[in-house]
């Protein structure tokens, strides 16, 4: 994430606030102080004007003056009552008044005016008083003063001119003193008064540094803020996308280089202009109009601040094309929300993305065609090696030469290595092709692997090698794979350790262990004491086609395929194949893999399943490229009729299915349709009547059916089936058909087997007849091969029966009886196939149920039809 | 010479404020009883001269006691820097004077007994303050206590009456005011 070193501002708030706090309380603090001083200075000055008082001074000079006028008037009255003269006593009595009135004034002055204790002048003021007051007494008295009562007053009041004198100089250095003190101290006050205040202003002043400072860190802040909007400038101007800023009216007001070379459109032009109007489609207008709406609305959407999105945009010359776009969204100051769109052609990308799409696709398409080849000409190739193999067989009787006999054993070796190629690139194919297949089928690893030693016998004696095996002590468990890969792997192992060894030894080797619970790890290794590989041959064997020899020495029958088929065979499984090789020595493939434990299932004898592939004893002799499609869901008749149709020496075709049947058959035109009645989804009938729409001509259609009857076949005609077959069906009933139906152009073909005459079989176990006629005609193997697999198949069906009996589930319980009676009614199995029939009515018709003690009984049928068809296999 | 010695009450039953108060009544009543001791010495006691429009002697406007108390009066309560206690204070207005006797707008030289003289500034004079004071708590006052006229100031009332300026304006043993041309 693009991280910004950027200061936050919180610390500016907190001194910001500190500072505030300080001079707040400062402003206070200095107004209390102000305010006290300022009443203490207020006090002082009017203590001051007071003590100072002039009149104060005054009235004590005034005190002496006045003494001193009252001493002249009495003077002057003693001269003149001395000089025998009338005297004017009013003129002392005033001036007596008048000192009389001063000396009470000083009096109070000086209780009021005189802050120091001036003791010794309080004295003198009482003398004075007490004197004034006794004048006062003897001047009151007067009636008519003599000169002698004048001298005696005079004498008295001479008495007090010492008192005055001290009085007044005294007392006026002590009001000056007194004054002086008062001065200094209202001076002092004042001092305090005007440093507090030129502490204030200091104070004042300083805090204008506060807003200084601020000032700076702003001017700071708005530097870096520049400084980083200029980085962000230069970033979205050098991107090499598009760079659009809108607002929340889907107005365009920042716009980079790369927005003008995407879209063409000029800055002068994109700014101001409406982002809709700009750069998308008109139909996806009202889309984005919505979408702005509905995040403004609720402040989150599905493509602002929500990843990369390919939408269509177009130019300025209004031509469309792809981009991806984020777009973040947040919110400005000023503007409120605010869409920062970044934005990329991707036409290009999508071009080649495309382009990548359809070349893969192409491949894929070519292999599958390439696939789809492979499979068709083998197929293709198939039958004229079978046609090849059975003119050589033919030609091998008694009658052949020596000389011949060598050059058909010479044939018939080629023809069978051909016809293996063939089949090996059939299987190929087959484990190519991505079809899902089957992984839940139980087999039994052991078991499997000595089926395949067992078989590989003729083999061993042949290259006249032996072979030995291991397994562990439990022989008995089974896994969950695939039973057709399975056999394709170690076939392959075993056919390739046999075929690079002479007069040798292989080795197989099985060993098993539980990693956990419900798991298996298994590791199969096969020996060989042959030729070995060559160390640079050891990466490239399993490649198709690639054979390895040492030197001159070439393995007589490489098919080079048989290691890629072991090797995607093993990986389509889920195990690994590994090989060791020395050469000269030896070769060990080690096959390894984890499966899933299985229950073994009762009578899981693992039947070979059937191959299409080439069968001993032609009999007959057909060159008849008959091509015929087989109908039927079962896939033991499938096998069964194609078996027989193959002996008969047509090409055949399956559908499982009625709608199979209709698509085959509207693209191949089919000599023959063979047509099972009951199918599920579409019946016979239906099928038949469909068909009988399709463009392409088919041959005739013949039903198969187990009942017969003259309804049955009404029905099946007027559906426009030509005739209908009854299970069980024989050999030379299909090939009698085959003459009549079909080849009633050819004379020469259509030969069948001699007729045996039928022996009366009543209500049995197993029909001999058919059984005896499958055997010669289809060969031991292949009626060997046959009836193991329907014994297993049957037998599984029964299981799934009772299951669904016990579920009561009777519909699932009367499909398998219906597609088990089916198999049985093919093979003869007469009884069994009776039971089943009945069965399947009853479970089909509600609320009867099953018969148990019935279904209970088929066990025991089955067994011995197997038994008895056993019989007849040893004796043949 | 003097009517009475003004005997100083020790007992002072009366507050201060309730004798304001009776004030007027009992400048009345001291009124009526001087009136009629007026008759007997009807003296002098201040001579007003100058710019005035009024005279009763020569050029001048004489008065005693009884003209005084006719004419318009003032008092109040107040302590002095001279005198002890909170006294009450009454007598005819200065400016109630001045209109009685016409007087221009000039200053005001104020004499005493003892030659001390003082200009008063006429911007002084309100409507009520000064007053020349005649009586002290209802009874006239001697020489002695600086009487018998005393321009005084509500000294206690407001801090202005506090003045140096003030406190010489406040001439005790009144004798005379000329009214100077302004």
């Amino acid at each position: 994430m693009f991280e910004l070193q950027y200061q936050n501002n919180d610390s500016e708030k907190f001194s910001g606030r500190i500072a505030i706090l300080i001079s707040l309380t400062l402003t206070v603090l200095g107004l209390a102080l102000v305010s006290y001083y300022y009443a203490g200075l207020k006090n002082s000055a009017e203590k001051f004007q007071f003590a100072t008082s002039d009149n104060v001074t005054w009235t004590i000079v005034q005190m002496e003056v006045d003494y001193r006028n009252l001493q002249l008037a009495l003077a002057r009255g003693v001269i003149s009552t001395e000089r025998g003269h009338s005297t004017d006593l009013s003129e002392i009595k005033r001036a007596f008044d008048i000192y009389y009135s001063r000396v009470d004034a000083v009096k109070s002055l000086y209780d009021i005016a005189f802050s120091i204790a001036a003791a010794d002048l309080g004295e003198i003021l009482n003398r004075l008083s007490e004197s004034k007051a006794a004048i006062a007494q003897e001047i009151d008295a007067w009636v008519n003063p003599s000169y002698r009562d004048l001298v005696v007053t005079l004498s008295e009041v001479d008495r007090s001119a010492g008192d005055i004198r001290i009085f007044t100089t005294q007392a006026l250095s002590v009001l000056v003193a007194d004054a002086s003190a008062e001065r200094i101290g209202h001076l002092a006050i004042l001092n305090r008064y005007t440093s507090l205040l030129v502490l204030i202003v200091g104070l004042l002043f300083g805090m204008l540094a506060v807003p200084l400072v601020l000032q700076k860190r702003l001017k700071h802040r708005a530097t870096e803020t520049a400084r980083i909007a200029d980085h962000l400038k230069r970033i979205i101007e050098a991107s090499q996308d598009a760079v659009v800023v809108a607002d929340s009216t889907g107005t365009v007001w920042q716009y980079n280089k790369s927005a003008h070379d995407i879209f063409g459109y000029t800055p002068t032009e994109a700014i101001g202009a409406k982002m809709e109007d700009l750069f998308i489609p008109h139909r996806h207008r009202m889309a984005h109009r919505n979408g702005m709406k509905h995040y403004l609305a609720n402040g989150h959407g599905n493509i602002a601040n929500n990843g990369r999105h390919v939408l269509t945009a177009c130019n300025k010359e209004g031509r469309e094309f792809p981009v991806e776009v984020t777009i973040a969204a947040s919110t400005d100051s000023i503007n409120g929300a605010i869409f920062i769109g970044i934005m990329r052609d991707i036409s290009n990308r999508i071009e080649n993305e495309r382009k990548l799409e359809a070349a893969v696709e192409a491949a894929r398409q070519e292999a599958l065609a390439k696939q789809r080849f492979l499979s068709i000409m083998s197929h293709e190739m198939r039958t004229p090696l079978q046609g090849v193999l059975a003119t050589f067989d033919l030609l091998d009787d008694s009658s052949a030469s020596e000389s011949q006999r060598t050059l058909i054993d010479l044939g018939k070796r080629s023809g069978v290595k051909a016809l293996d190629q063939v089949n090996n690139t059939l299987e190929l194919a087959r484990l190519n092709d991505d079809q899902p297949f089957n992984l839940s089928e139980i087999i039994n690893p052991a078991a499997g692997l000595k089926d395949l030693v067992t078989m590989l016998d003729p083999l061993l004696l042949q290259r006249g090698n032996t072979i030995s095996l291991s397994f562990p002590k439990n022989q008995n468990n089974h896994i969950y794979s695939n039973k057709s890969m399975f056999n394709a792997v170690f076939e392959n192992l075993l056919a390739n350790a046999n075929k690079f060894t002479k007069g040798g030894h292989l080795h197989v080797k099985m060993e098993t262990s539980m990693p956990s619970q419900g798991e298996i790890d298994l590791a199969i290794t096969i020996q060989d004491s042959g030729i070995g590989i060559a160390k640079d041959h050891l990466d490239i064997i399993f490649d198709d086609f690639a054979t390895a020899g040492a030197g001159g020495i070439q393995p007589s029958d490489g098919t080079g395929l048989g290691l890629g088929i072991v090797k995607r065979a093993t990986e389509k499984m889920g195990g690994k194949i590994t090989v060791a090789s020395t050469l000269g020595v030896g070769s060990t493939f080690t096959f390894t893999g984890t499966f899933k434990a299985a229950q073994p299932r009762m009578g899981t004898t693992n039947p070979k399943s059937i191959e299409d592939g080439a069968f001993s004893q032609p009999r007959d002799q057909h060159s008849s490229r008959l091509l015929a499609l087989v109908v039927d869901d079962n896939d033991i008749n499938q096998i069964l009729i194609g078996g027989m149709l193959e002996r008969l020496g047509c090409l055949f075709d399956y559908a499982q299915d009625g709608s199979v049947a209709i698509e085959k058959c509207s693209s191949t035109a089919y000599d023959l349709i063979l047509m099972d009645l009951n199918m599920p989804n579409l019946n016979g009938i239906e099928t038949a009547h469909a068909i009988k729409q399709l463009h392409t001509k088919q041959g005739p259609v013949v039903c198969i059916t187990a009942q017969a009857s003259e309804d049955t076949l009404r029905t099946v005609q007027d559906a426009g089936m030509l005739d209908l077959m009854t299970k069980p069906i024989r050999l030379e009933n299909l090939s009698e058909l085959l003459k009549r139906v079909v080849f009633s152009k050819r004379p020469e073909c259509g030969d069948q087997s001699p007729p045996t005459s039928r022996m009366i079989v009543e209500q049995s176990v197993i029909d001999r007849i058919f059984i005896q006629d499958l055997i010669d005609g289809l060969g031991q193997d292949y009626a060997t091969n046959i009836l193991k697999q329907f014994e297993f198949r049957t037998k599984t069906e029964l299981k799934e029966i009772a299951q669904h009996l016990e579920t009561g589930q009777l519909k699932q319980a009367a499909d398998v009886l219906h597609g088990a009676a089916g198999s049985a009614g093919m093979l003869g199995a007469i009884a069994l196939g009776q039971a089943f029939l009945t069965l399947e009515t009853s479970a089909r018709e509600k609320g009867i149920g099953v018969d148990d003690k019935l279904f209970s009984s088929c066990d025991s049928l089955l067994a011995d039809f197997m038994l008895a068809a056993r019989s007849l296999l040893r004796s043949s | 010479m003097y009517p009475n010695q003004r005997q100083k009450s020790a007992t002072c039953a009366m507050t201060r404020r309730n004798v304001v108060l009776a004030a007027p009544f009992v400048l009345l009543g001291v009124n009526i009883a001087s009136a009629q001791e007026k008759t007997q010495s009807a003296e002098v006691l201040l001579t007003i001269d100058g710019d005035i429009a009024r005279y009763n002697h020569g050029d001048a406007s004489i008065f005693d006691l009884a003209l005084l108390d006719q004419l318009p009066q003032g008092g109040f309560a107040t302590s002095t820097i001279w005198t002890q206690e909170v006294q009450v204070f009454s007598g005819p207005t200065l400016q109630g004077l001045l209109d009685y006797v016409g007087a221009g707008g000039g200053d005001i030289r104020a004499r005493a007994i003892n030659d001390y003289a003082i200009s008063l500034p006429r911007t002084e004079v309100a409507q009520d303050t000064p007053i020349i004071a005649t009586r002290i708590d209802g009874m006239p006052f001697s020489v002695r206590e600086k009487g018998p006229l005393w321009i005084v100031f509500p000294y206690d009332r407001h801090p202005r009456f506090r003045s140096e300026l003030i406190y010489a304006m406040s001439v005790w043993q009144l004798a005379s005011l000329t009214i100077s041309p302004e």
